[in-house]
Parts: C-alpha cells; sequence; structure tokens
C-alpha cells in the first residue's frame, strides 16, 4: 500500500522566526509546510496550493488574519478548510468584531504555543475535515 | 417739639453728629462726638475728624454748601486715642428763615464692623484655592479673586472666553449661559491657559447670583484646578498601557526563543547543523530584542539622567550593525554601517539603544515592503559643523503623512508582529535629552530616512530645555500589534 500523501499545513505569520520554528516542527511531525507573510500571501498560497488547514496569526501587515479569515470563509469551497488561530493577543475579541456573522475558526491557540495542544488541535481538526 | 426736645435728639443721635458753618470750623457736636474726639468746637473739621491741616480734596460739606442737598461718603477718620473708625458720612444743610444754608449737619456712622466682616470675606474670596469670579450676560468678568487675578490678569471688564481660552467667540457649551438660562448649578471640565501659557485642567460650577426680587443679575464661576489629577489618570492609563504592550512584546519574544530551542534541540538530536545555527540565531536574535525591550521600558518608565561620557563615533556605529546584522541577514536586506574616526558626548547605552530602535524599524520597514525584490537599510554617521548626525535610512515600507506624524507617538505602531509602539517615542526622548533633533522623511514605497543631530560637546542644561521635552503623546487608538 502507497504511503498517505503528507497533509499540507500553511503558516501565515509575519514574523521569520515563528514560522521557521514552526515549520521545523510541524515538518518533523510529519507534515507538509508552506508559509506567507501577510493575509494577501496568504490567500494567493490557499488559491495556489490548496492547503489542508492554515494556522495563522491574526495582526498582521497588509491584510490582517481576520480580513484574511472572512475572506476564506467567503469563498466557495474554502468554507469547510480548517484555520486554527495562534495569536498573541490577549483581545480574542477583536476577531469577533469582524466575523460577527461567520463561523467561528477551528481552534485558538495563544502565542506562544504549548506544542501538544497544538498537536491535538491539529490532529483532531484533520481528522474531522 | 421745643429746642430742648431738639437738643436731646441731637446729643442722643447714635453717631457722630457735628455742624459746621462754611469755613469748615465746627459749630456743635453731640454727645458720642466729644467723647471720642474731645469737644472741637470752633476747631476745623478736617483738624478734628482726621489730623489734617489743610481741607479734604473732595468734601461732602462743601458739596452740601454748594448744591444745598444731600451728600454722602466714606471715610476714614481717627479718634482722639488714634484709633481708625470707618464711617459712612452724610451731609445735610440747615437753612436760615430766608432758606439761606448758615450751616451743615454731617452724621457719620461707624461702620468698622462691616468693613472689617468685608474685609475678612475678601480675604476668604481672594485665597481660596481656586480660582473665582463673576459675570455678566455678556460672561464679562465683574469681579475675580486674586488668584484668578495671578495666574489670568487683572482683566475685569473683558470676556471670560478671551481670559481664560484666549479665545475670540463664546465656547460652544458654556455652564454660566446655562446657569443664566435656567438659574441652576451647572458643572464642566474645561482646559485653561494662564497668563504664562501654562495649560490647566480645571473643574468649573456656576451658580446663579440673584437680586432682591429674584432676578439673575450675574453667575459666579468656581474652577478647581485638577491638572494633576488628570496627569495621574494620564499616567495610569499609559502605564496599563505598557504593561499590554509589554506583554504582547513579552509573548512574540517567547514564541522566539521556544523556537530558537526547538530548532537546537532537534538539529542535535537529529544530526542537523544547519538546524542548530538557525536555533542559535534565533535565540541570539530574540535575547537581542529582550535587551532592547527591557532599555525602552527602563527609559519609559523613569526619565533618567543622561550619563555624560566620551564615546566614540565609530565604535557605537559598528555595534549597533553588529546587534542587527543577524537579522538583517535574516530579512534579506542589505545593512551598510558606516563612521568616520571621532568622538562626542553622550550616554552611552541610549545613543546606542536610540540607534538601534531606529535601525530596527528600518529593517521592519524593509520587512513589510512586499513590493521591492531587494532592500538595503544604511546608518551613516558624519560630523557637521559642532554636531555628529546620524542618517539611518532604507528602502523599506515608507510612512504616509498619517504615520510620520504620529511616529513618535507613545504606543503607536504600524507594524504587525513586533511593534509595541515605544522604539520610536523612546528614540525621541533620548534625542531631546541629549539636547538633538530628530528628523524623519518618509514617502509611501520609497523608504524612509531618519536624520538625528547631537551636539558634539555636552551642552548646557537650558539649552537642552529649549529643544523641548518628549512629545508626551498617547496613542489610545492603535493598540500595538501582537
Amino acid at each position: 500500500m502507497a504511503a498517505a500523501q503528507p497533509k499540507l499545513i500553511l503558516i501565515v505569520d509575519d514574523d521569520p522566526d515563528t514560522v521557521a520554528y514552526l515549520s521545523a516542527w510541524l515538518e518533523d511531525n510529519g507534515y507538509d509546510t508552506l508559509s506567507a507573510s501577510d493575509g494577501r500571501q496568504g490567500m494567493d498560497a490557499i488559491l495556489a496550493h490548496g492547503p489542508d488547514l492554515v494556522l495563522m496569526d491574526l495582526k498582521m501587515p497588509n491584510q490582517t488574519g481576520i480580513e484574511l479569515y472572512k475572506e476564506i470563509r467567503q469563498q466557495s469551497g474554502l468554507a469547510a478548510l480548517p484555520v486554527v488561530i495562534l495569536t498573541g493577543t490577549t483581545e480574542f475579541e477583536l476577531f469577533g468584531d469582524g466575523c460577527a456573522l461567520l463561523p467561528a475558526p477551528t481552534a485558538r491557540i495563544d502565542k506562544p504555543p504549548d506544542l501538544t495542544a497544538l498537536h491535538q488541535i491539529i490532529t483532531r481538526a484533520l481528522t474531522d475535515s | 417739639m421745643d429746642q430742648g426736645l431738639y437738643r436731646q435728639v441731637f446729643e442722643g443721635m447714635p453717631g457722630y453728629v457735628t455742624a459746621q458753618g462754611r469755613n469748615m470750623r465746627l459749630l456743635a457736636a453731640n454727645d458720642i462726638f466729644r467723647h471720642d474726639f474731645g469737644d472741637g468746637v470752633g476747631r476745623y473739621c478736617y483738624e478734628v475728624y482726621k489730623g489734617r491741616s489743610e481741607r479734604c480734596p473732595v468734601c461732602p460739606v462743601e458739596k452740601t454748601f454748594a448744591d444745598g442737598r444731600v451728600h454722602r461718603s466714606e471715610e476714614i477718620i481717627r479718634c482722639r486715642g488714634g484709633e481708625e473708625v470707618s464711617v459712612i458720612v452724610c451731609t445735610a444743610p440747615i437753612r436760615d428763615v430766608s432758606g439761606e444754608i448758615v450751616a451743615a449737619v454731617k452724621a457719620s456712622t461707624d461702620i468698622t464692623e462691616v468693613k472689617q466682616l468685608q474685609e475678612k470675606l475678601r480675604t476668604l474670596f481672594d485665597h481660596v484655592p481656586c480660582y473665582i469670579s463673576v459675570q455678566d450676560r455678556d460672561l464679562r468678568l465683574l469681579e475675580a479673586n486674586a488668584r484668578f487675578k495671578t495666574d489670568f490678569g487683572d482683566a475685569l471688564g473683558s470676556p471670560c472666553y478671551e481670559v481664560y481660552k484666549h479665545r475670540s467667540e463664546r465656547c460652544v457649551s458654556c455652564a454660566v449661559a446655562r446657569s443664566f438660562q435656567d438659574g441652576q448649578i451647572h458643572q464642566s471640565e474645561e482646559v485653561v491657559t494662564t497668563l504664562d501659557g501654562r495649560q490647566e485642567n480645571v473643574l468649573v460650577r456656576t451658580a446663579p447670583i440673584h437680586d432682591a426680587k429674584g432676578a439673575i443679575t450675574s453667575v459666579m464661576e468656581m474652577s478647581t484646578n485638577i491638572t494633576e489629577l488628570r496627569q495621574l489618570q494620564d499616567r495610569l492609563t499609559s502605564l496599563g498601557l505598557l504593561v499590554g504592550s509589554v506583554s504582547h512584546g513579552i509573548k512574540g519574544l517567547l514564541s522566539g526563543l521556544d523556537g530558537g530551542i526547538y530548532l537546537m534541540q532537534t538539529g542535535f538530536s537529529k544530526a542537523k547543523p544547519q538546524r542548530v545555527d538557525q536555533g542559535f540565531e534565533i535565540i541570539q536574535r530574540n535575547v537581542d530584542r529582550i535587551r532592547s525591550m527591557v532599555m525602552n521600558v527602563l527609559y519609559y518608565a523613569k526619565d533618567r539622567e543622561v550619563t555624560w561620557q566620551s564615546i566614540d563615533l565609530e565604535q557605537i556605529s559598528a555595534s549597533v550593525g553588529g546587534v542587527l546584522a543577524s537579522r538583517a541577514a535574516q530579512l534579506n536586506v542589505d545593512l551598510q554601517v558606516s563612521a568616520p574616526a571621532g568622538a562626542f558626548d553622550g550616554d552611552h547605552n541610549a545613543v546606542h539603544s536610540m540607534l538601534v530602535n531606529l535601525l530596527e524599524n528600518s529593517l521592519d520597514a524593509c520587512r513589510l515592503d512586499k513590493q521591492k525584490q531587494g532592500h538595503h537599510a544604511r546608518l551613516e554617521a558624519s560630523v557637521d559643523g559642532d554636531h555628529v548626525v546620524f542618517e539611518v535610512s532604507d528602502n523599506g515600507i515608507g510612512m504616509d503623512r498619517a504615520t510620520r506624524e504620529r511616529a513618535f507617538s507613545l504606543f503607536f505602531s504600524s507594524k504587525g508582529a513586533e511593534g509595541t509602539g515605544l522604539g520610536l517615542f523612546i528614540a525621541h526622548k533620548i534625542v531631546v535629552s541629549h539636547g538633538g533633533s530628530i528628523a524623519i522623511d518618509s514617502e509611501v514605497g520609497e523608504g524612509t530616512r531618519f536624520l538625528v543631530r547631537l551636539p558634539l560637546q555636552r551642552p548646557a542644561a537650558q539649552e537642552i530645555e529649549r529643544s523641548g521635552g518628549p512629545q508626551m503623546q498617547l496613542d489610545y487608538e492603535d493598540q500595538p500589534a501582537t
């Protein structure tokens, strides 16, 4: 039996250190990764590569995570794409303001991430989808 | 009434009563007068009443002789024992059968107690620890206490808005006008400007003053200075914002450190030296960022005294470049540092922090710019006359006018992941504490250039003061990014 194709996870974060860290950790856990440094690049990557899950920060230059999330949920065919929010902001209500009528994201985890919890979230999200 | 009775009334009058002729000599005096002033009949009234050697400049008796009418005045007279008595004087003519004025009667009522009470109230009015004024319907000042006059000038007759706020028109919402309108007490908070240009926050309360018939004749305004309270409030608010901002920053730095440790650990266990190097670089970078953040917080938290020393221009420039070299390489930004040999006076740690903040800002501007292929950041030092000039430039994202104007505001950040909104505020504060200046030249999409000029030699304290304290602009709208 051929080995299952690794799942592709898109990391959207404007901090290169965070991207380097998460990419290495995800790859160590058997995932493929690609990254984008803002919301606009993130959307381009989603459309071009069709990731299985998006792991993203909330506040970024150019297009914020909130705007990206809105766009993902409003795009036909992407409604079920798992989106995990990884953010250092304590004001998660920010998210609600921009996306009041949209479904909640798959999960939200604080920075710096608890890797065990993040692993569980990603595994469950990919299984459910 | 017979003459005896007249005499009795004259003698028993509860005040000083005298009759005097056209030449001002006393013709008669009542009992109380004689008791306090002696028997002055035949002497000049100004001698007896006031101890003067010549006529008073304004004399009600003279007026009565001139026009035959009753006259009143307020005077201070001196008794036999030297004691001064405040009196209200009333003079009336005495005519003979043909109607000719032959004498004038002068009645003086002792109002010393009333005057003392008035004086006491005036003292209280003047020294009460707030500004008090009384205004008419045109908002013109009718009365003001001494504290008001000291800080705003003796401007009785001028409109309140001119004196208090240096305005030419009425304020939009005026508590005095509202008290005139509805007869109620009103309250408002205002910012007023003193004679010497100080801006003060005052809590204003206004109350109507009625006449005997109940009509409002004027309004009293009482303003309490609450500037210190407001400053304390601002300080507490900014401390709250600082805690939030620093917490966000620390979370990001912790993520970085976690990442660095993870990469080093797994690099060793998986025998991937490149990963070890990458992890080490991340840790080093984040330690530098922590150092920079701690310095900024320290500079923010306390007005540090400048520790003046001689700073080697080449050494400090190279050191700043060294701190940010790894970050520049990671972001693929070409970082160049150049400085001539030389030295200048300043606080080494502070100037170092200031340059790191500016150059970090340049690297971030390059990171955020997605339009250009190659990016560069430059730190170029030079000497211009008696100043050292640091030019920090980049070809990053650039600033629009709004960002440029708020760049040095506290807690303003246009950055994504790393902005605490402290860096440029602190940089500005450090430049000012050295008696220098800082300017921004920036265009969206083109890049940014900071130009810092510091005196080569330690300036006198007053010159530093003249260069202006740091603008404490709080930016509550834009919270620092996460």
